[in-house]
Formats: structure tokens, sequence, C-alpha cells
């Protein structure tokens, strides 16, 4: 009793296991479930150069982080050796990061890359920022002050009552391309567009509005030089309004990608001057589940590492059909076990299957018919030798191999490019195949051979239009894990006891005078 | 185009499937460590003699190329007997010699065969020619067994044997395999041989079936199947009980055949004997099995006699 326990207990694990393997990484590592579809992937970089002025150089750059929509992966940088790299994340504010270089002693220009992965992630997964907005201090004189409040008593809407069209009229003021000279005092002469979204930042935080002063752009085409958009985000951790210069829509691109939020600059260099930033966008369309693994290493996860996709894509193609084996076993079981089709030889119908794999259903079966029809004749003639089984099986196998050449070389003539796939077949499986069906014919009759042949081919059928489905395939592949559950359920069948549906039809004479029978 | 017949019903019958049968009945009660006793047919023989079990008489067995020379000394004594593979099945590599003509060996057929030809013949047995899986094999010698004629008029060629099935040392049910010429003289239901049930109480057929129809009388000889009786019934009942002694198989199959003059002798065992049994007797086995269940938790470590005792009390019909 105590051993059925530990059998379904066991059974219980395994499904569970490779379920919930392909659950996690289906949803935490990101393989794609049914099929390997390709996934748009920007690589961002943003080239620093400076040259450097002091023995010490620091260069701060702000950099993006996780949000809504889009998750960053595979960061990367390059920089030269002398320098110490290190991220700084924000904390409790983390969608501000910083990647930070230090060296000391650096001479000559110096070039620094920041590179990283961006892809859509869905809404659920990532928060954007719910954390506390955090204040901005203020540090307006007493002249800049009566200019900010002349300017918020020149807009004719009450901050307090309709916070949008506040500051959307707050923006007009200072985006005027004709400034007025209060808000030129604020803001100098030419401000460049920062210049003024922070300038509307400090002058909503004396009205008490939070906001948090954020640059990104749009992630579509591959682009050399990027611009970056600065934008104001005002609200808090649930609600977001974002306002941009030049645009009243109050709402960001569906990829927007943030580099900088918060924090006062996008890049600080200390020590060094002539500095350049450049940000370029390469778009890609990577296959979701490799680019999973890829993301995922950085992660080094061991379901990972451990994958499939970590083989080379020579060996990969191999363990795509490898994996298909398991599926090909279950359905012989089921078939078998559950249908009661009985077939020649318990696995051959799963190699038929893989041969179905190259050659295609069709030219598949008629291909097996006439190796195995004209190798029963072959074999029959043996028989009449009187041969010792090897001997035999080896000379059945030669004829299968002649008879194999022979079809090849025919169908070519023909023109018929099918005939070249015959070297698919498993001579050996096919020789020991006929060896068995001839016994069968001696000792059965010819309706045997049928019947059990004909279950064989029917079973490759089935199983090869299962190995061949193309989700079946993806998940096998991409979820190896998920044999454990075919394991499992191939363990439970070899305890089912029931009946198989071919003896609902055996027994069928049991019927008669049966009390429920009408 | 089929018609089925509802799981529900063969369970309430008490049929056994062939995946109950694998999984309850052969897993549960037949080890593996017990089936090569019962698939070599010299271990059987060696196993059977050792308790006293009646089997043809095994002659003498040639193991090795070499012997075949002395096949001729070997031979001497007997003039007629039987040459079979300890490793063959379904009848292959069976050779009956009736009786000898000078130097030669005669056939039932009336064939005549030189040394030379059963030299051949046991040579090929040795390489492997008829046992499964063409592994080496050995030769056995045994006497003919002269088949009674209380079945002559129900069979078609072949010889009857009586299939007696053994659950954990009680029989629980019984039939007899009739040769027809569509089963082309070989006792095998599914190619059109006539299964007849047996009554475990008296040995008297409660029913016959063929192709799995019922059927009343044999269709080549025309006799009718529900005269037909095994002689020596309770002698073969107990012959098959006390088998379980000898191979500890919980699920046994017993083949047994009546010779003139020495009653009935277990011709062979199977450790995976088949369902057919319950088509023939037109009843499922799970019943009588869950009988037999019952009783041995009341009554541990019956004798072979008490076994039988039970048993033709328990499935005695009619
Ligand atoms: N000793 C014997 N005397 C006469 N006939 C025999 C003898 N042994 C076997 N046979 C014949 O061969 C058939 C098969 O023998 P068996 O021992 O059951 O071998 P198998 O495992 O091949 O069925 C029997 O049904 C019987 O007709
Ligand atoms: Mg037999």
């Amino acid at each position: 009793m105590a051993s059925k326990y530990r059998f379904y207990i066991l059974v219980a694990i395994l499904a569970f296991t490779g379920i919930s393997l392909t659950i996690y990484k289906n949803k935490v590592l990101h393989f794609p479930l049914f099929t390997d579809k390709t996934i748009p992937v920007w690589t961002v970089e943003s080239h620093i150069s400076f040259q450097p002025t002091d023995k010490d150089v620091e260069v701060s750059l702000a950099i993006p982080g996780n949000q809504n929509n889009l998750a960053i992966a595979k960061e990367t940088q390059i920089s030269g050796k002398e320098y110490e790299f290190t991220i700084v994340e924000n904390v409790p504010h983390r969608e501000h990061r910083r990647a930070i270089w230090k060296a000391s002693g650096v001479e000559g220009k110096q070039d620094i890359l920041y590179r990283a992965s961006v892809y859509d992630v869905s809404q659920s997964e990532l928060e954007f920022y719910k954390a506390d907005v955090p204040d901005v201090s203020v540090e307006f004189n007493e002249e800049q002050l009566v200019a900010v409040n002349e300017i918020v008593k020149s807009i004719n809407v009450d901050p307090k009552k309709d916070e949008v069209a506040f500051i959307d009229a707050l923006l007009d003021v200072i985006s005027e391309p004709k400034l007025q000279s209060k808000v030129t005092l604020l803001l100098g002469s030419k401000p460049t567009k920062t210049k003024r979204l922070e300038l509307a930042q400090l002058i909503l935080a004396t009205l008490d509005i939070k906001s948090v002063l954020a640059k990104g752009f749009e992630l579509d085409k591959s682009k050399k030089k990027q611009k970056l958009t600065a934008v104001l985000c005002v609200g808090d951790g649930d609600k977001w309004r974002f306002f941009t210069l030049g645009s009243d829509s109050h709402k960001l691109p569906p990829r927007f990608l943030f580099w900088q939020r918060g924090g006062n600059s996008l890049l600080d260099v200390t020590g060094g001057k002539d500095v350049k930033i450049s940000i370029s966008v390469l778009k890609e369309n990577k296959l979701a589940g490799a680019f999973a693994v890829d993301t995922a290493s950085d992660k080094k996860s061991m379901l990972v590492n451990f994958s499939i996709y970590s083989l080379p894509i020579s060996q990969q193609s191999t363990f795509k059909k490898l994996l298909m084996v398991p599926l090909g076993a279950l359905i012989v079981v089921l078939l078998r076990n559950l249908v009661g089709i009985s077939t020649s030889g318990t696995f051959m119908p799963i190699l038929i299957a893989m041969a179905f794999l190259e050659t295609n259903v069709l030219p598949g079966i008629v291909i097996f018919l006439l190796i195995v029809s004209s190798g029963l004749a072959v074999r029959s003639y043996l028989t009449r030798l009187n041969l010792l089984l090897i001997p035999r099986i080896s000379a059945v196998l030669i004829v299968v191999v002649f008879i194999m050449a022979f079809l090849s070389v025919l169908s070519n003539k023909l023109g018929l490019r099918q005939g070249l796939t015959i070297t698919f077949f498993p001579m050996i499986v096919l020789s020991w195949t006929i060896e068995r069906l001839c016994v069968l014919w001696e000792e059965q009759g010819a309706k045997e051979v049928f019947v059990r042949g004909g279950g064989s081919l029917l079973v490759a059928v089935v199983a090869y239009s299962v190995m061949s489905n193309g989700t079946a395939r993806h998940m096998m592949f991409a979820f190896p894990e998920l044999m454990l559950t075919v394991l499992a359920i191939v363990l439970l069948l070899g305890r089912y006891s029931g009946y198989r549906l071919s003896e609902l039809i055996r027994f069928k004479a049991f019927d008669e005078g049966g009390s429920d029978n009408v | 185009m089929f018609d089925f017949i509802k799981p529900s019903r063969l369970r309430e019958l008490g049929i056994v499937g062939m995946n109950e049968r694998n999984v309850r009945y052969i897993m549960e009660n037949n080890p593996r460590k017990f089936f090569p006793v019962v698939d070599d047919k010299l271990k059987t023989k060696i196993a059977a003699q050792k308790h006293k079990i009646a089997v043809p008489q095994l002659y003498s067995v040639v193991r090795e190329q070499s012997q075949v020379r002395k096949l001729k000394d070997i031979l001497a004594p007997y003039s007629e007997f039987v040459i079979k593979p300890a490793n063959g099945s379904q009848g292959k590599g069976i050779l009956v010699i009736v009786g000898k003509d000078g130097d030669r060996y005669v056939k039932p057929n009336g064939e005549k065969l030189s040394l030379l030809d059963l030299q051949r013949h046991v040579s090929n047995t040795l390489s492997g020619l008829y046992s499964l899986g063409g592994e080496n094999d050995n030769a056995m010698v045994e006497a003919l067994v002269h088949f009674t004629d209380a079945f002559k008029n129900f069979t078609y060629q072949g010889v009857p044997d009586i299939r007696l099935i053994v659950y954990k040392g009680y029989p629980i049910m019984a039939m007899m395999r009739l040769a027809t010429s569509e089963s082309d003289g070989k006792a095998n239901l599914h190619q059109g041989a006539v299964g007849v049930g047996i009554n475990l109480g008296d040995g008297r057929a409660v029913g016959a079936v063929m192709h799995n129809v019922t059927c009343l009388a044999h269709p080549d000889t025309g006799a009718k199947l529900s005269e037909l009786v095994v002689p020596h019934w309770d002698e073969q009942v107990l012959l098959a009980s006390r088998c379980y002694e000898v191979t500890s198989l919980g699920y046994l199959g017993a083949d047994i055949v009546i010779d003139k003059e020495l009653g009935p002798l277990i011709l062979e065992l199977n450790a995976r004997p088949g369902l057919s049994i319950q088509i023939a007797n037109q009843e499922g086995l799970a019943h009588r099995r869950a009988k037999i269940d019952a009783h041995m938790a009341q009554n541990p470590n019956e004798t072979p006699e008490q076994r039988v005792a039970f048993s033709k009390k328990a499935f005695a019909r009619g």
C-alpha cells in the first residue's frame, strides 16, 4: 500500500515539476509558450566621449530602468580598463539609475559605451514608479519669487481646481518663442527645453504639485542619433500625466523609453572637458525563446544554463527531433494500452514516424509499403532455406538496403526527389519488422500480418502527426522539462488496468442477455 | 460500424481486460525471477519431476553440437519419441517420431526421416532456429504421449489440450481448445479454433464459442459439444493446482494432455495465460478471483487437495 502512495507521489512530483518549470520559464523568463515567435528587441547605446582634465575622472550617466511596458536586459559597458564601473540604483526611487565610471590617471580622448537591450513586456509585470515622488528643493531668490507669482497669477486657471489645464497653460507661457520678461528673468534668454521644464517643475513645486522630470524617446526604428525628449511627469504613484513641450496629449507613445527619470542631469563628467554624448538605437527581430535565454543568462538561471538553447545551433536541430521521441512513445502507449491497437515491435512505429518527418507522410507510407512488401517476398523465400536467425535477419537487412538503393535510383530517374529521403528509414528496424511479420504470417496467417502491419502504420501516422506539429515541437524544445510530465503520464498509464477500447469489441459477446441491454 | 459493450457492463460481469491482466494478475502475482522455470521447458520438466508432477518422461537432453554426432546412440533405446526445443513456442521445432523403419524414423504423417535429417534438426535447434530470441537452445528428447481417444470426435487434426488457469494455487477456470479446419489444425481461438468452457466441478463442457459466437457442434466433425466430458477430471485439477508449488507463480496456465495409459500429464506451463478462457466460459475471472482472495484470507496455506476442493465447489456450474 505504501509503495502505491509513493508511486502516485512520484508521479505527481514529476508532473508538477514539468508543468511548474514550464510556467516559470514562460512567465518569468519569457520563453514563449506555443510558438517561437520573433519579438522586436532594441539595443540602445550611449556613447560618451571627453577629454580628461584632471587626474581623477568620474563619469555619471543616467541610464534606463525597467518600466511599465519595457524591460532592460543585457546591460554592458565598454570603457578603458582603468575604469571602475558601478551601477547605482537610487533607492528608494529605484527608477533613477546611474552608471558610474571612475578612473584616475587616464590620458587622451576617452570613449565610454553603455549598451542595453530593451524589449516589450506585458504591462502587469513591471510597475512604473510606485514610489513617492521626491521633493524638489526650491531655491528662488526674492526677485525670482515675485516673477514666479506673477506667472502663476497671469494664468487664468486655478491650479487647485484644474491642475492639467493649469500646467498646460504654464507650459504655454514657458515655451513661448518670445518669452515674457518675467520668464527670461528666471530662464535666461535662450533656454533649452529641459531648462524650461525644470522651471515648470520648480514653479509647480511652489504650488505643492509634485512632479518628476524625465527624458526619453520612443523606440521605433534603428537610429544613429537619437534625440531625447524631456517630459514632465506629474502625479503620484498610481496615475501619471505626462507633459511635453509642444504637445497637449498628456500621454506618451506606447514604447516611450525613459532614459532618465528624476535626478539632476543626464550626464555628469567631473575632471573632463569637451564632453559629448550620443545615443543610438538598433532594432532587431529576435527569436523569443533564444532571446529569453540571452536575457536570462544574465540572471545565472540554472534552467537557462542547462537549456537546449545553450547548445550550438547545429546540435539544437538534432535535439529538436530527439525531443519528439518521448511524445511518440506516449502516443504508442496510448494507442496500445488504451485503444488496443496491436503493432509489430513496440517502438517501431516511432522510428517509422521519425522517418515520415523527413519524407512526409504519403511518400513515407508508399516507401514503407514498398520496402516491407518486397522484403516479405524475399523473406518468405528464405524460410525455405532453414537459415538461423542472425544470418536470416542479416540477409533480410541486405535485401532491404538493396531495395532502398534500387528505389532511390529508380525514383531519381523518374525525377521524384522523394526517393532520396528513403535513406531516413531505419533499415535495421525494418529488417526486424519484416522478420517478425513473416514469422507472424507463418504462425498466425496473413490476416494477422495485416492487422499488425496496419496497426503499426496507423500508430506511426498518428505519432507523426503529433511529432510534426509545430506547437508540439516548439514546446518540447523550449520546455524539455515537459518530458517529466510525459514521463509521469506514461508511468500512470503503466498502472492503468481498465479496459482497452478494442476489448469492448472483443468481449462484445458477453453483452447478450445483459441486464441493461435494451 | 462497431458495436461496443459498455465498460460498466464488462466490469459487472467481472471480465478481465489485457491491462488488468498485466497489472493485477501477472505483475502482482508473478515475480519475474520465477519466469525462467516456465519459459524453459527443460527447467519446467526438472522442477515438475522433483515435485512428482506427471509429465512426459524426459529421455535425454542434447546441449552441445558435439553431442549431435552421438544422436544415434542417444536415440537407440527408443522407438518413439518427441524432440523439442526447450525454449520453443507455438509448436515450432517440435518433431514427433512415432516409430522406426529400419534405420529411418517415421513421422505421424508417414514421412520417413534419416538420422542425418534428425541430426540437422537437433543442430538447428541448438543454434536457436526455433527459440524466441534466436539464442542458443537445448533440444529435449521426451516420451511420446499417446493421446486418449476420448476427444477423437471433437477435433480436426491437432491434439486437444486442456488449459487450466490456477490462481494462487486455486484452479480458477478451465477450457479446452479444439482445432478446426478453419484454424488449420491449430488450437488458437482467434484463428478459428473452438473454445470449450469446462465446468471446474465435473469436467463437463459448459458451452463453446467459435469466433466469439456460441456454437453447439464442432464445425468439422459435427459432434455435439455439450456432450464433451474430460476424463480423469479430479486428477487433472489436482495436477494443475500442484503446479503452484512447482513454480510459485500466482497466475499460472497449465496445459494438460491425457495419455491413454499414464493419464493426465502436464505438457507445458505458462506464466502469461491469455484471456480467451473467459470467452470460452462466458464468464469473467474477476469475481472468481475475489472469491478465492476472500477464502484465502480465512484459510491461509491450504494444501492442494483443500484448494481443489474449494475450487470445485465454489466454481461448479449448472
Ligand atoms: N511428448 C509429446 N508427445 C506428443 N505430442 C507432443 C508432445 N509434446 C508436444 N507435443 C505436440 O506439440 C504441441 C506443442 O507442444 P508444447 O509442449 O505445448 O510446445 P509449445 O510451447 O510449442 O506449444 C502439443 O500440443 C502436442 O500436439
Ligand atoms: Mg503449447
